[in-house]
């Protein structure tokens, strides 16, 4: 077998810097279960991390290839984006590959554009400032490395520095070098009982028939079947459905049969237009935006008790929509109707009135409501 | 006389196009829609005839009525194609367990209550096993003939076309896949005009559907012509009027798995796809959207093979959208639909959310007492000669 479970994250290791070393859990809301580690090298080959927060709809928000500091990168929208999808309590902010667009300092780079915006060495700080905020940064799952800031990307060979990673570390959230499995809790519509969502999370699968081949491959590995793959790196914004099938054994292992699994394959944006001059036409295309997918449970029509083995009780609606409007640098009509119902305002007032408190009421009372929202959840 | 070939013999083809006939009264083969009269007393057609049939022969690009709507603010639009009615070779898909009609209900229902509802039949739904060569091929299992015509299966697409009406459609709109367009081919007919309409036109006029509510209300069922259509979308309210369009491209023919592979066959087949606010294209083999381009899922088990070819299982539920009108011309948004919240957790789930967030303010606001009290206590200058004396004194 390729791989094994790490035990001990703090383990030797002749290559320290590629393992984050964060294995507590993480203060907002996700963990990590776990890290395969290749038992050929040291190198982490995927994480897997479940939310905690569980509720009926959540915003999975894939913020991709922002290639800060390029030509053509699009900030205002970025920020914009990134802010107000984070004013939802249930959204999940997904930073993916491509963060930063040149990140090394050589003037013959090979990057996306020939020109930078920024210098390569500020372009991190970019990056840092759109996401050190309360509202996002609680929300972000984890930053992936992409073809040009991750320490193997081909863009960034001859910096062999992980940008994406020092990113992750400034901020204090994970950093993934290859892909994420993350597992989000949703209630059945039903029931209300609570089912997960499997998502994986790489930046580019080389070919359509390779990304669908990876539902199986992740089955067999980590025994969780996925609902969706989202990737990156072409800046396409697309999504697709496809059927795949997946073989179904006995609990002796014996082959009964294959079930035939959908799986959505969502592709994000980016917020680099257009960056050289053979590719001008793309200055004349859409607006950079940011997809955005409500995920909840549904009910499959075609099940019944008799087909239970081929068709599941409950099929994933994958609800994708643009987070800014084409025609104007504002929120889209949709992301306005879901703030209607998931944006918190702040209470400004119970901000600056607990701010001026002495540190033992502000505990007493941080007790107080902490029980009272553990009981309600025991209950 | 010994039977020497008892599987294939021309006698058993005609007996069983007679016998069919006798039956059902289904006729087969082309049919010349002019009367005995009519052909007696006809003459040849001269230049001026030409050209009134090339004028006609012209079919307009966007439909002449426009989708109305009345103050919504959202249109819920779902597809509904690849019936293949009473097809052997790719049935629909629940069609041995009634599920069909619950997925049927299920995108329908997949909206917001007062969203109006738009429904296509966007083609292949009369199926292709209605022609001669089947009704001879076919099976006799229990004296029964395996083979189901096409007035079946014109009465089943009413059937429904009332199921849509009674479960929520506001409008229907019925247009010609390829499957329509082979029996225009073979039988000279539109069946979706000359035998459909003009079957059920009659009750149309004066059929109601009774709603939950008790209320009354006329669904209104067109028939477009054409497989490359576009549709005008006029939303009137209080104090304006605007408009939106959308475009449907029906009768598909590909073997393609990937969006790319089917957009490039509509557009070979269209003459170019014809740009909208947003382009629908019924699909079987490819589910998905790529830039304003939707290909919906149809209701066929199968996605469409090469002869011979193993075909792979299609995938469904892709297909019902709601668009979100906004107010200026041509500012419209897609997603699957607008019910964003479980109405019976939702209230529960807001309340969770906003203790975290009180929660949250407290634990900031102790992490900022915590640093001020650790400031004060670096910054306090001991008295060392003070403490030194103090303990000299113990």
């Amino acid at each position: 077998m390729a791989f094994k479970k790490s035990e001990n994250f703090t383990q030797d290791t002749n290559n320290p810097r590629l393992m984050t070393d964060r294995n507590e859990l993480d203060a907002k809301k996700d963990y990590i279960l776990e890290r395969s580690q290749d038992e050929r090298s040291d190198e982490i080959r995927f994480i897997k991390k479940q939310a905690m927060n569980v509720n009926s709809h959540v915003l999975l928000a894939t913020v991709t290839d922002i290639h800060a500091g390029g030509q053509g990168f699009d900030a205002k929208r970025c920020k914009l984006a990134i802010n107000e999808v984070a004013k939802c309590f249930n959204a999940h902010i997904y930073i993916g590959g491509d963060s930063v667009d040149n990140a090394n300092n050589n003037p013959n780079c090979a990057t996306n554009s020939f020109g930078n915006r920024v210098r390569p060495s500020e372009s991190p700080e970019v990056v840092y400032d759109l996401l050190n905020d309360r509202d996002v940064k609680s929300k972000i799952v984890a930053i992936l490395g992409g073809n040009h800031d991750a320490e193997y990307g081909n863009r960034n060979k001859q910096n062999d520095t992980s940008i994406s990673h020092h990113i992750a570390d400034a901020l204090g959230v994970d950093y993934v070098p290859y892909g994420l499995i993350y597992s989000i809790p949703l209630l059945t519509p039903d029931t209300h009982e609570v089912k997960y969502q499997n998502y994986l999370f790489i930046h580019d699968a080389g070919s359509l028939d390779k990304a669908l081949r990876l539902v199986n491959i992740v089955k067999e590995e980590t025994g969780l079947l996925l609902d969706g793959i989202m990737i990156e790196h072409l800046h396409q914004g697309q999504e697709a459905l496809y059927t795949v099938p997946v073989p179904v054994y006995d609990k002796n292992g014996k082959r009964l049969g294959d079930k035939n699994h959908e799986v959505y394959i969502g592709m994000g944006y980016s917020f680099q237009n257009g960056s050289t001059i053979y590719g001008s036409q793309n200055m004349f295309g859409q607006k950079t935006n940011l997809r955005v997918y409500d995920l909840s449970w549904q009910l499959n029509p075609y099940y019944t008790h008799d087909k239970s083995t081929e068709e599941p009780k409950y099929k994933p609606c994958i609800n994708a929509f643009n987070a800014l409007a084409q025609d104007a640098d504002e929120p889209s009509m949709l992301l306005k109707m879901y703030q209607k119902k998931y944006a918190l305002e702040i209470n400004k007032n119970y901000e600056s009135n607990w701010s001026k408190k002495p540190l033992e009421k502000i505990t007493t009372e941080l007790k107080k409501k902490t029980e009272s929202l553990n009981n309600g959840r025991e209950m | 006389m010994q039977d020497l070939n008892p599987k294939n013999n021309q006698q058993k083809q005609n007996d069983i196009v007679d016998l069919w006939y006798a039956l059902t009264g289904d006729k087969f083969g082309k049919v010349n829609l002019a009367t005995n009269d009519e052909v007696a007393n006809a003459s040849p057609a001269g230049t001026r005839e030409y050209i009134q049939q090339v004028k006609r022969k012209d079919i307009p690009l966007v439909w002449d009525n426009d989708i109305v709507v009345r103050g919504q603010k959202n249109l819920h639009i779902v597809f509904l194609h690849d019936f293949n009615l009473y097809d052997m070779s790719n049935p629909q898909k629940g069609v041995e367990d009634m599920t069909s009609f619950k997925a049927i209900k299920s995108a329908l229902g997949n909206k917001n209550p007062s969203d109006k509802t738009l429904v296509f039949f966007s083609g292949d739904v009369i199926g292709k096993e209605f022609n001669i060569t089947s009704l001879q091929n076919a099976s006799i299992e229990n004296k029964k003939i395996l083979f189901w015509g096409l007035q079946k299966r014109i009465d089943k697409l009413i059937d429904y076309l009332f199921y849509v009406a009674k479960n929520g459609a506001d409008e229907i709109i019925l247009m010609n896949g390829r499957d329509e367009h082979q029996a225009k081919r073979k039988l000279n007919r539109d069946i979706l005009d000359d035998a459909l309409m003009d079957n059920f036109n009659s009750i149309l006029l004066d059929y109601a559907v009774e709603t939950i509510s008790g209320q009354t209300k006329k669904v209104k069922i067109s028939y477009v012509p054409g497989v490359k259509k576009v549709f005008n979308i006029k939303r009137i309210t209080a104090d304006k009027t605007y408009y939106y369009d959308i475009s449907v491209h029906t009768n598909l023919k590909t073997t393609s798995k990937t969006m790319q592979g089917n957009k490039r066959a509509a557009q070979n087949q269209h003459g170019e796809l014809a740009e909208a606010d947003y382009i629908f294209v019924p699909s079987e083999n490819a589910v998905g959207s790529y830039s304003n381009v939707i290909f919906s899922s149809g209701l066929a088990r199968y996605k469409d093979a090469t002869k011979s070819y193993v075909p792979t299982v299609s995938t469904k539920g892709y297909n019902s959208f709601t668009l979100v009108l906004g107010d200026a011309n041509h500012k419209v948004e897609i997603a699957r639909t607008t019910n964003f919240t479980d109405p019976k957790t939702y209230a529960v789930e807001k309340r969770i959310a906003k203790q975290q967030q009180e929660i949250q303010i407290l634990a900031d606001a102790a992490k900022k007492a915590i640093d001020e009290k650790l400031a004060k206590v670096y910054q306090n200058q001991p008295n060392y000669k003070k403490l030194l004396d103090s303990e000299k004194g113990e």
